[in-house]
């Protein structure tokens, strides 16, 4: 399915162009099945044809934007685009897989890149921290979820998604359904997707790693093991929806409580975008706890929206040097007065800024209101009105940002790069989606046709 | 008539016109942006003088522009005009060129940026009040909110700025998110958020009080009543002089039309049952502003605490419930949009000339610059309402329609008035006469920029002071169709309110009559 042929070891960036072709090849194939053109291969499924190619294109405009960073910067060695193309294609495969065996070895498969990717930069003690840390923690949650699989098979002797649907939904009334399996798989999960109970690796593994790994595991790791958990709550815990379904919201509530809490406390760059990740995972689960069609597609609207102001954000970011050292911004008051030096940089980080605020006329205000569309029609009116308060209050740490942006005198730093042409490419783009929801709306359009 | 789609293209064209001009060109920037400003002011004008509301009789309203936009949601993009929007509408784009002139030299650096978020508040505004569906209000709505909240963060004259950009753009955001409950809401239970959908849904009771508190909240900020009105004063005083022009003169003025188009409309029985409460909010902002303009001792702090009492006369007269009450807001609003920008500009001259707005170093003016004393005096005379200034019709028009709902409050009311005298003279006194101050040491009256800035507002101030009823006209059909709906609708459960309201509604003429009046002052 993707083209991982081009695997041959040597030059970093002639890698990170094969990726490059790779992916756009597999990005048309995908395109292909959803118009419906050359249908082939198992298990198509609408949702998981809508994940994967976010995930695709999500992947080859994030490899694009890395490219210009495998021809500058040393501390990348070639291992980076073929990592992040494993990882991107175990994920693809995590959006459509039928077997929990297939579902384990995938998950696996990319949370070992992503292990990798969190270590990447060998010569730093904090990258290597945070490799360790996710590996320690990571391994935890998976032994839980095979703990949970292994149980699973006990109990009914079969692996395959579709069976458990049927077992589920015929469940014979004296004996409970298995609910503590579920939940260890749940668990699991919820720790890849770093939801409140489970989401103490992120500050710090994001915080650790390079920016690069960050905004894969921000962006596209996050991205995968959601349409993974949209999989499993579609099919396999439909039965037991009214179970597990409260179990989603007080997660979710959860992460997005902790998560505004705990970015107002923030002053370092990534950490802050750890926990801003854990609130948006939080209103992405929310919309799932919601239930029903309109909860699944508040769910995948988000996502879209999340993936296209986060690429922007990491693309803005990862192409902010500070002028004396040629370091990345540390810590947010590093991005120091932006708009004195670079106006236009300064006005795509604000509007996605204000996006992911959820202020009214762009992008990211559209998909707050579908999560809240899908939980008030869902019945959880006390839940939105809390979800309209905390979004106040992450607006505070958001502008606050802006302030900084906008605002403050230039302190030490004077940041002035001019945008890799690469990047350009990235953010444009998604800086005009973002400012009007207008174009938006387009995207969204087709999606009831995605999800049929 | 195709209204919005000329002016939409109008109100976008400085964008890709001023972006394409060097930043630093500035002696072609400048006159570029005021030549951009001026054509959507001529296209609403003339739309003014063309619309006629009554033959078209779509509810009174002229759809005119409307396209497929978010589908799916069954959420058109549908602006359209009554009287009512088209007069603010007029507002908004009137007051962008006098924003631009009054920033011409005080804007020191990132011209282009700041002339960039004047037109983007001008769209904005525009889509405001021709919003004729729920979502589209509220998004112009809130996104106003983003360029006032640069313009004071970035231009403000003191570090204090970006505290009372935080303060604004916080309590306007959490206001206006209690809307965006009650729209969800509204869009759950009725599948649309379009006005003439919402019309006609009758709620229960509970329900209808709890929607028009969110909303009420929403607006209540924006105007503001007293509890929310603490980000008001700090954000006028920390803006730059456009900035305060925009707030005063149109951005204070959503909420009023937020209240008029559909807090009134849609929740008839819950405004009917809760004016009390709106009344002594008013009553205890009129007050309350009155006195604490009076020991100001900030120039435009003043001002603002007395936009604050004069923007509550007009909530006092859209809850009255008579056509005498709300015909009279809403021509407060707009002589309020015209008195306050000019007070602001006339502070505005005095600071590019001497750095300051504290009142002690002021004294004398009327020796020194004979023209801006005269022109100022007029301005503080329509501030206190005087007969034969514009101010002066609206004010009695709304005590004319709390006198009949609520006796005891106008007598309240009245004593604003009483107050906004002694401020507005007290202030004029301490500014223009007695001796020269000290601290005035070199001096010039307006140059002409400043003059053709001024003169225009003291003459429409003057010219509507005594021939009000072109202004009053717009507003009849709108105010009358408004008063016969709430008849309708209120009947079913309230019985006495009902008698009451069809009075009126059969007296709608009787506006009419009042304009004649008035026009005879």
């Amino acid at each position: 399915m993707l083209a991982l042929a081009t695997s041959q070891p040597g030059n970093a960036s002639l890698l990170g162009w094969g990726g490059l072709l790779g992916l756009f090849l597999a990005l048309l194939l995908q395109l292909n099945r959803v118009a419906g053109v050359g249908v082939w291969g198992p298990g198509h499924d609408p949702v998981a044809s809508f994940f994967r190619l976010l995930l695709l294109g999500g992947g080859f405009l994030l490899l694009l934007a890395f490219q210009g960073l495998f021809r500058r910067d040393v501390a990348f060695p070639y291992e980076f685009p073929l990592l992040l193309l494993l990882a991107l294609a175990a994920y693809s495969l995590l959006a459509g897989c039928s077997n929990f065996l297939v579902l384990y070895l995938a998950l696996e498969l990319g949370s070992f890149c992503l292990y990798l990717l969190a270590a990447i930069r060998r010569s730093s003690l904090f990258s290597t921290e945070a490799g360790l840390k996710y590996f320690l923690l990571g391994g935890l949650s998976s032994a839980f979820l095979l703990l949970g699989l292994a149980l699973l098979y006990g109990l009914g002797g079969t692996l395959v998604l579709e069976d458990w649907a049927l077992l589920l939904a015929h469940w014979p009334a004296c004996y409970s359904p298995p609910y503590f399996p579920l939940a260890l798989l749940l668990f699991g999960l919820a720790f890849k997707l770093a939801l409140v109970p489970f989401h103490f690796w992120a500050p710090d593994v994001y915080d650790g790693a390079p920016l690069p790994s960050t905004a894969f595991f921000a962006v596209l790791a996050k991205l995968g093991v959601l349409a993974l958990s949209v999989r499993l709550l579609y099919t396999v815990f439909g039965a037991l929806a009214s179970n597990f379904l409260p179990l989603l919201l007080a997660m979710g509530t959860a992460s997005v409580v902790l998560g505004t809490l705990g970015a107002l406390a923030q002053r370092r760059l990534k950490r802050f975008l750890a926990y801003s990740a854990v609130v948006h995972g939080g209103w992405v689960v929310l919309a799932l706890g919601a239930g029903g069609p309109l909860g699944l597609f508040a769910a995948a609207g988000y996502s879209l929206v999340y993936l296209i102001i986060s690429l922007n954000l990491f693309g803005l970011l990862l192409s902010l040097r500070r002028r004396p050292d040629d370091n990345r911004p540390r810590v947010l008051d590093d991005l120091g007065p932006l708009f004195r030096t670079n106006p236009l940089l300064a006005a795509a980080l604000a509007a996605n800024l204000l996006s992911l605020a959820g202020v009214p006329p762009l992008a990211g205000f559209g998909a707050k209101l579908l999560v809240l569309l899908a939980l008030v029609s869902a019945g959880q009116w006390l839940l939105a009105g809390l979800l309209v308060l905390l979004a106040v209050v992450s607006t505070v740490y958001y502008i606050r940002l802006l302030r900084v942006l906008y605002f403050d005198r230039p302190l030490r730093w004077q940041l002035l790069r001019p945008l890799a042409p690469a990047n350009l490419l990235l953010v444009v783009p998604s800086t005009l989606a973002n400012l009007l929801l207008l174009p938006l709306s387009a995207v969204w359009l087709p999606l009831p046709l995605l999800l049929g | 008539m195709d209204f919005f789609f000329p002016l939409l293209f109008l109100a976008l064209l400085p964008f890709p016109l001023l972006l394409a001009v060097p930043a630093h060109r500035l002696r072609v920037l400048r006159p570029l942006a005021l030549w951009c400003s001026l054509p959507p002011f001529f296209w609403s004008l003339g739309g003014a003088f063309l619309f006629d509301p009554v033959s078209s009789l779509k509810g009174g309203w002229v759809e005119v522009a409307s396209l497929g936009w978010l589908s799916s949601f069954q959420i058109p993009y549908v602006l359209a005009l009554d009287g009512v929007s088209l007069a603010f509408i007029v507002l908004s784009t009137f007051l962008t060129p006098i924003c631009i002139l009054a920033s011409w030299e005080s804007i020191r650096y990132r011209q282009r940026t700041f002339l960039l978020l004047l037109f983007a508040v001008q769209l904005c505004l525009i889509h405001a009040f021709g919003a004729r569906d729920l979502l589209l209000f509220y998004l112009s709505f809130e996104a106003v909110v983003i360029p006032v909240f640069i313009i004071i963060g970035l231009w403000g004259s003191r570090l204090r700025r970006i505290g009372a950009a935080f303060r604004f753009f916080l309590y306007t955001i959490v206001g206006s998110l209690l809307m965006l409950v009650a729209l969800v809401y509204l869009y759950l239970t009725t599948g649309s958020l379009h006005l003439s959908v919402l019309d006609g849904v009758s709620l229960d009771p509970t329900r209808e009080f709890l929607l028009w508190f969110a909303l009420f909240a929403s607006f209540a900020t924006k105007i503001p009543m007293v509890p929310l009105h603490v980000w008001l004063p700090e954000a006028h005083v920390e803006a730059p002089t456009a900035g305060s022009v925009l707030l005063a003169g149109i951005l204070l003025k959503l909420g009023g039309y937020g209240f008029f188009r559909f807090s009134l409309p849609l929740f008839p029985q819950a405004s009917c049952r809760l004016a009390p409460l709106v009344f002594m909010l008013s009553l205890l902002a009129i007050l309350y502003s009155s006195l604490a303009t009076l020991v100001q001792v900030d120039l435009k702090k003043a001002i603002a605490y007395s936009s604050v009492a004069h923007m509550n006369y007009a909530t006092l007269g859209l809850f009255s419930g008579t056509s005498e009450g709300l015909g009279g807001a809403l021509v407060l609003m707009v002589s309020h949009g015209l008195v306050s920008s000019g007070l602001f500009l006339a502070v505005g001259f005095l600071y590019d000339r001497y750095g300051s707005r504290l009142l002690r170093y002021y004294g004398g003016l009327a020796q020194l610059m004979p023209v801006y004393a005269g022109l100022l005096l007029v301005l503080f005379l329509a501030n206190l309402s005087l007969p034969g200034t514009l101010s002066f019709v609206p004010e009695f028009l709304v005590l004319l329609g709390a006198f009949g709902a609520n006796t005891f409050v106008a007598l309240g009311a009245t004593f604003g008035v009483i107050f906004s005298a002694a401020y507005s003279i007290w202030l004029y006194n301490r500014l223009c006469f007695g001796p020269v101050s000290s601290a005035l040491s070199a001096y010039s009256d307006l140059n002409g920029r400043e003059l053709s800035l001024l003169v225009p507002l003291v003459v429409l101030v003057l010219v509507f002071g005594v021939f009000p009823a072109p202004l009053l006209a717009p507003f009849q059909f709108p105010l009358s169709l408004l008063l016969l709906d709430a008849h309708g609708s209120v009947s079913l459960g309230f019985a006495f309110v009902a008698t009451r309201f069809f009075s009126i509604g059969c007296s709608a003429g009787t506006f009419g009559v009042g304009s004649s009046h008035q026009s005879a002052w």
